[in-house]
């Protein structure tokens, strides 16, 4: 029991700080960039869990499950983290993450009781949310908000003001 | 990467930590279910391919992307700040048919977390 709670702190303490070197890592852009970017995954973090307590909730008859509680917030992160610097609407921001979270407590709530129903396949249920928010955010979110900056022409943060050449300021 | 001398620095330390927690996300679905040596097995694998993945996308994101006469910019898709293709894609594609492929060991039908 001591064990697994020390582990666990580990676990939490690698997260929270590699997480700050993430926030810190100025190499990509300059300190309005960074910026931009923070208030990106925060309001990406505030949407996920509205949607997963509001997916939950739904699903579970009016309970929100404790699993949700736990991951709501690290789906968001993740969903918001490739096209963090691109995004400046909070309402877009919030909508992402809600929609993410949704699917999230959805699967937490159903689909990972029907996946494990035989042989467990996803022990601790937070693969199938990690896998769901990390292929929306790469797949879907950051090649959606890039079709609108090469629509509208528009430079992209972290460049020298232009589409394309010379990204790295 | 530019000498021969071991550096522990900020960027090597966030490598680390970012492939550490790439492997922490496919632990979460596999923990339980894999012995010690196949655990070892996983480590060596996934930490060559995932450096592997790591330089490749860095070599499009800057190297060829700065040389491509195309005037696309790949790297907020790529390469992105904060390394959701390197950590948790890769996590997935490399986790989800490890894990599917896994069938020896299983936790009871019937648990508490379920």
């Amino acid at each position: 029991m001591l064990l697994s709670q020390i582990g666990t702190g580990i676990i939490t303490a690698v997260f929270v700080f590699t997480s700050c070197y993430f926030i810190n890592y100025k190499q990509f852009g300059n300190n309005l960039g960074n910026n931009y970017a923070r208030f990106s995954i925060l309001f990406g973090m505030i949407g996920s869990i509205i949607g997963t307590f509001v997916g939950s909730a739904i699903i579970g008859n009016g309970r929100v499950g404790y699993k949700e509680v736990l991951s709501g917030s690290i789906t968001g992160a993740i969903v918001m983290s490739a096209a963090a610097p691109l995004v400046t609407n909070i309402g877009i921001l919030l909508m992402i993450g809600a929609v993410t979270g949704m699917l999230s407590g959805f699967y937490m709530r159903k689909v990972h009781v029907i996946v494990n129903q035989r042989t467990v396949k996803d022990v601790l249920g937070m693969f199938g949310p990690f896998a769901i928010s990390a292929i929306i955010g790469s797949f879907v979110v950051a090649p959606s908000i890039l079709s609108v900056y090469y629509a509208n022409d528009t430079p992209i943060p972290y460049t020298n003001g232009g589409l394309g050449k010379n990204i790295l300021v | 990467m530019t000498n021969s001398s071991i550096d522990i620095g900020t960027v090597a330390m966030r490598t680390m930590l970012l492939s550490s927690i790439s492997l922490l996300v496919i632990m979460t679905a596999i923990v339980g279910r894999v012995s010690t040596t196949q655990i070892i097995k996983l480590i060596s694998m996934y930490q060559i391919f995932w450096c592997c993945n790591y330089f490749l996308l860095q070599y499009f994101a800057v190297i060829w992307n700065d040389y491509n006469p195309s005037n696309v910019n790949y790297f907020p898709v790529v390469f992105d700040m904060f390394g959701t293709n390197y950590v948790y894609v890769y996590a997935v594609a490399f986790g989800l048919p490890f894990s599917l492929s896994l069938k020896k060991q299983t936790l009871p039908e019937i648990h508490p977390r379920n």
